[in-house]
């Protein structure tokens, strides 16, 4: 759904139902007081472990539209700010999505910020600051950000390459909230939430999950993530014996090595 | 020995013998029975007799000789046979002195056997071997053939495989010395053959050696080669395995000589592919590493896995001191800290099954870890038993032990308190890992089943054994019924009610106790005796509860926990052992004065006139031991003249630095061969390919071309006409019409330090002679190949030393180094020196990085174990190490370790960072899994 000046309507960014999160300690406060002077947050955790769901609820909780960007390698500064379009024999200004949120006052969220080349990344830094403004340079304007604009990064520290490190001159400009694996009696919840599934098999999943943590330095780099659990919960739900979901959603995506699949097979059937 | 002189009627043939050689009338004398009074006169006269003429003609064959005769006649043979010894040894001493006193000594284990053809045989090789060969060649041979007769085991229960093996070994013999074999093929035979024979297991000495005589019978040099693989995979080939792949070899050399010896001699790939999928045993070094990584998993921390021989035999034999099981039957054990598990496992006929069992034997002695089996507590014991008695047993034991000497039959109460335990941690882990449960005492109880048939065709089986199915493995009481009389099987029933009432999924191993206990108490253990003696269990597998060896592994945590024990008590307060023991244990074996405090204050209600709030005062108590020692003083060398630095140190018990404090000290290494080099370049030459393909692919192409880019550097006119052709058309064209030019650089700078320290000359399981630091070595030469062809520019050092004063850092090759000759000289020079005073060696390491221009710096570490060195260990050391990586990533350099051989501990992540480091724990993987690292690293 677009304006008359090409622009997309802020109603189609608003999460309108509710998501559920579950809150393992006072993050969602520390972002509130964030949002509140506007400060931009980085979140930090390993994949799966709830950062993007977090966004969601906050903007939810907050009332907020959110525009979220998928980083990649290809990203370039014209993806994010926006570029001319023909239409109908005219030449037309397009925003890109951080335009959109700038000028909307959404909660831009860059889910995994360090897979975007650093000359891309560049381009919110004056939207970090005080000047919190937005230079678009094909139009030679300068937009100043909505009031209630804010800023929203995730960051895997799970990234061993010494080479996509996040740049100081850019960590620095965020608030950064720590994100880990619920705690087992958290987890299990969470998992018997989204699947649907029995607390006793639920139980049994976060304990899998738990134990595949421990040998995270093994070969495995992260461990299974919340939300190959609840993937695995919700396949025994449709009905897929336990010791197959275990092995489709959790055992076969973590890993290749067969040495290391053999000990994640031993881990689910003893359990099931 | 021309003559024969006898002794005179009148003299007494001991005193005889005792005047000649007074020492070896001694050692005949305790040999014989009553000291030769029961043995008739004559043969006592003929042995003085022999003894004494033999020592004239040369010492050590009168030794023999009369050694040989006070064995047979305190083994009791008869006179005939004894005689028949004297006759044997003097036809033989006229030969030679050496040749006689070999038969002096290979005669006796012979003839103890009564059995004529093997005497016979034995007479009729040497026969043959003294006609072929020199004497001096024949000794080590023939002696071979008394060793091997002689039953191993201390039961001499290898009666039958000795007696096999004895007959194999002459046929072999008999094989060699019928052909006319060359000089050097006898010698190589005597040199070689009788070495190799001993050292195969007894069990599997007989057909091993019939199946060498069946390839030594077509050819002597073949049977030469083939002899060589049993230090290889043929050493893995069970009995019906190794005939196949000789009858194989055989068809292959009557085909084509050339193709029969390759086969045979495992050079051709075909024998190697046949050997691995004839071989059914599984070897502990194949199944360490996916266990070690299980039992991390399942624990969270590392559980150490190590083969039966790394015990002490006094503790691998448990035969005489507990009644039950020995070397041979015991496929697992644990010490409450690390599992042992049997070298080799053969039992089934299918691989996949021995590798199932060597699961199976992981999976339930963890099982007592993770119950906290090893933690019993004595005290704890007895106030759940109602016993107030105090025991009288030594101080300083397992509390097991101890426990199970308040009772008149202690192995009795050993194996009922090991029945019941592993019955409640069978009960505890059915619920906790169901699918395990179901597939691994499935596994045991199908072993135990077919043991208790093969017990009920010879009778009936015993109580203890029916209530070890039952109860340790959840066996069919139906099934175990029908094996006892009505009055056992009765009383099988109580005892499995008495341990559902007591013990069966209780959290405490003190409950097994109580079971032990009441079944004394209250039915007493003579249902257990027969004729009033007891037959001690015996468990499947050998699986037993091993206080022994927990107080060997915990002797000073249980030492030390009994003495602040005894001091809190004094004070008034109870504190229990177990839990100080337990806290040790988590904590290294470190133990702090809060953690008393701690302690004794939660258990402060139990304590005479404590009130409640009452806070435990340690007052008054000597905790001197709690403490660090720092007795140990720091060498300095003062012959070092070459390039020295000093850094600081950070001191976690003042919580900062000590400026100046350690002396690193930059040593050359001479490196004057570079065959090592050269030698893993060929062994490795597979890998070094694909090192060098993998490592091509992360190279920079120079000059990258990017099409289609939203700006650049000129137009990329194929996408130019499309922007034409879409605006014609009305669409939006896209915008990215530009050609790209991008200079790519991989601008990364790393620096490899590598552990020296004493513990990398530890051999690798699995490998032979090689050592972790030879693996370590291997990985340098293939980390060198890559980093040529990638092209980044790095260093490699290794440290080690003794002291704050005497860190060594040994410089490989520096940055700025050609990769040349003196650099392969100096990795091959590499040898493993003292200590890991790991912060010092990294400071070094920075101070070096620091002055390299590179966007990107990484050093990587390669360690076997945590940091040690006097005055720098666990707490102090782990935080200095901790600071000097935070130093390094504060100076803009990524730090990485790898820590080898060892199982993974959660004080890694505290050490070096949840993500920053690897663990390979075996470490044979070190040089292909170092390069996938950096890869992904620097990727």
């Amino acid at each position: 759904m677009e304006t008359k000046n090409n622009r997309i309507a802020a109603e189609n960014f608003y999460v309108t139902e509710p998501p559920y999160y579950l809150a393992s300690g006072n993050e969602a406060d520390l972002f509130e007081a964030a949002y509140k002077d506007r400060l931009p947050v980085m979140l930090k955790g390993p994949t799966g472990c709830g950062k993007t769901r977090f966004v969601e609820y906050m903007a939810h909780r907050l009332g907020r539209p959110l525009v979220t960007v998928a980083c990649h390698e290809d990203l370039f500064v014209s993806d994010l700010i926006g570029r001319y379009i023909l239409k109908n024999d005219e030449t037309i200004w397009m925003d890109g999505p951080l335009t959109t949120a700038v000028r909307m006052g959404a909660v831009c969220y860059f889910d995994e910020i360090v897979e975007a080349r650093k000359d891309t990344t560049v381009v919110i830094h004056p939207l970090t600051d005080d000047r919190r403004s937005l230079y678009i340079d094909k139009k030679g304007e300068m937009l100043r950000a909505h009031p209630d604009f804010l800023l929203v990064v995730s960051y895997n520290p799970g990234y061993q390459s010494v080479l996509k490190d996040m740049k100081q001159s850019t960590r620095q400009r965020f608030v950064s909230l720590a994100f880990d694996y619920p705690d087992a009696a958290n987890e299990k919840q969470i998992v018997v939430q989204e699947s649907g599934i029995d607390t006793a098999t639920a139980e049994k999943l976060v304990t899998l999950g738990g134990k595949i943590r421990n040998i995270r330095e093994h070969g495995l780099t992260e461990g299974a993530s919340t939300r190959l659990l609840i993937y695995a919960a919700r396949m025994v739900k449709a009905g897929v014996p336990a010791v197959d979901a275990c092995r489709a959603a959790i055992c076969m995506p973590l890993t290749d090595d067969e040495g290391l699949q053999e000990t994640l097979e031993d881990l689910v059937k003893d359990l099931f | 020995m021309t003559e024969f002189t006898p002794i005179p009627d009148t003299q007494d043939p001991m005193a005889a013998i005792a005047m000649a050689d007074p020492a070896l009338a001694r050692e005949i004398d305790e040999r014989l029975p009553r000291g030769g009074d029961d043995v008739p006169d004559d043969i006592l006269r003929q042995m003085a007799a022999d003894t004494i003429n033999t020592l004239a003609v040369e010492t050590s064959f009168g030794y023999a000789v009369g050694r040989g005769y006070a064995e047979l006649i305190g083994g009791g043979k008869d006179a005939d046979r004894i005689l028949q010894y004297g006759n044997l040894v003097r036809t033989a001493g006229q030969e030679s002195p050496a040749f006689g006193r070999t038969m002096a000594k290979t005669l006796v284990d012979i003839l103890k056997w009564g059995d004529d053809a093997l005497l016979k045989g034995f007479l009729a090789v040497s026969k043959a071997m003294k006609q072929k060969w020199l004497y001096a060649f024949t000794a080590a041979p023939l002696a071979l053939v008394g060793k091997l007769l002689r039953p191993t085991g201390p039961d001499r229960s290898g009666r039958p495989d000795a007696l096999e093996a004895g007959w194999a070994y002459i046929g072999l013999l008999d094989s060699v010395f019928s052909q006319d074999l060359t000089y050097n093929q006898y010698r190589r035979f005597t040199g070689r053959f009788p070495k190799m024979i001993r050292d195969f297991p007894p069990s599997k000495r007989a057909w091993r050696i019939k199946q060498l005589t069946r390839v030594v019978r077509r050819h002597f040099n073949l049977g030469s080669m083939f002899l060589d693989t049993f230090e290889d995979d043929v050493s893995l080939l069970d009995k019906e395995s190794l005939t196949a792949f000789v009858t194989e070899g055989l068809a292959r050399y009557d085909r084509d000589p050339e193709r029969g010896e390759r086969f045979l001699s495992l050079r051709a790939r075909s024998a190697i592919e046949a050997c691995d999928r004839m071989r059914k045993s599984v070897l502990f070094h194949e199944v360490q590493q996916p266990l070690s990584r299980y039992l991390q998993a399942r624990f969270g921390q590392p559980v150490t896995i190590r083969p039966l021989s790394a015990l002490p035999d006094v503790y691998a034999d448990m035969t005489g001191t507990d009644g039950g099981t020995d070397a041979r039957e015991m496929y697992a054990c644990c010490d409450g800290r690390t599992i042992y598990l049997a070298d080799e496992i053969d039992c089934h006929l299918q691989r996949d099954d021995n590798y199932r069992l060597y699961k199976a034997l992981a999976w339930t002695e963890a099982g007592l870890l993770e119950c906290g089996t090893y933690l019993f507590d004595l005290e704890r014991a007895m106030d759940a038993c109602g016993m107030t008695e105090t025991p009288d047993t030594p101080a300083g034991g397992a509390d097991i032990d101890r426990f199970c000497r308040l009772f008149d039959h202690r192995v009795l109460a050993l194996d009922l308190f090991t029945i019941f335990e592993h019955g409640r941690v069978r009960t505890r882990l059915e619920s906790t890992y169901p699918g395990g449960s179901l597939r691994f005492y499935g596994l045991l109880r199908k072993a135990m089943d077919s043991r208790l048939q093969s017990i009920r065709g010879q009778g009936q089986a015993t109580l203890i054994d029916c209530l070890y199915a039952g109860v340790s493995l959840g066996g069919d009481t139906g099934r175990l019924l029908k094996g006892l009389s009505s009055p056992a099987g009765d009383r099988l029933m109580d005892l499995i009610r008495l341990f559902e009432r007591h013990t069966a999924g209780r959290l405490t191993p003190e409950s097994s106790a109580v079971a032990v206990a009441r079944v004394f108490e209250m039915q007493g253990p003579d249902m257990f005796l027969d004729q009033g003696v007891y037959s001690p269990m015996t468990p499947v597998y050998g699986l037993r509860i091993r206080p022994d060896l927990f107080s060997r592994a915990f002797y000073g945590y249980e030492t030390r926990a009994a003495d602040i024990k005894q001091q809190v008590s004094q004070k008034g307060w109870q504190i229990y052992k177990s839990d100080l023991i337990r806290r040790m244990i988590e904590q290294g074996g470190l133990l702090y004065a809060s953690d008393i405090r701690e302690m004794a204050t939660s258990r402060g209600m139990d304590s005479e006139g404590a009130q409640p709030g009452d806070v435990f005062d340690m007052s008054g108590m000597d905790i001197s031991g709690l403490a660090h020692g720092q007795g140990e003083t720091d060498r300095n060398d003062d012959d070092f003249h070459g390039h020295t630095c000093r850094y600081r140190e950070w001191d976690a018990t003042i919580d900062d630095y000590l400026h100046d404090h350690v002396l690193v000290r930059e040593r050359d290494l001479a490196g004057e061969d570079m065959s090592f080099y050269r030698e893993t370049l060929e062994r490795r030459q597979g890998l070094v390919k694909k090192i060098r393909y993998a490592f091509e692919l992360l190279k920079p192409e120079g000059i990258s071309i990017l099409r289609k880019w939203p700006e650049g550097d000129e137009f990329d006119h194929s996408r130019l006409i499309a922007l034409a052709v879409d605006k014609r058309m009305g669409r939006t064209p896209s915008e990215r019409i530009y050609i790209k030019r991008l200079k790519k650089e991989r601008d990364v700078a790393v620096q490899l330090l590598v552990d020296f320290s004493r513990s990398t000359s530890n051999t690798v399981s699995g490998a032979g002679e090689k050592t972790v630091l030879d693996v370590e070595k291997e990985a340098m030469v293939l980390f060198c190949e890559a980093l040529s062809v990638v092209g980044d520019p790095f260093a490699i050092a290794g440290f080690s030393g003794t002291g704050r004063l005497g860190v060594d850092y040994f410089m490989i090759k520096s940055i700025g180094e050609d990769m040349d000759d003196g650099v392969r000289k100096r990795i091959g020079d590499v040898r493993p020196h003292r200590n890991t005073r790991m912060g010092a060696a990294i400071r070094h390491a920075i101070a070096g990085l620091g002055k390299v221009l590179a966007k990107s710096k990484l050093l990587i570490i390669i360690s076997d174990g945590f940091p040690n060195d006097i005055d720098y260990k666990r707490e102090y050391a782990m935080t200095d190490t901790r600071r000097a990586i935070l130093e390094a990533r504060s100076n803009n350099i990524a730090v990485h370790t790898i820590t080898v051989n060892i199982a993974g501990d959660a004080m890694l992540d505290d050490l070096y960072g949840k993500v920053r480091h690897s663990v390979i724990s075996n470490v044979r993987e070190l040089p292909d899994k170092l390069l996938r690292i950096y890869g992904r690293l620097t990727a």
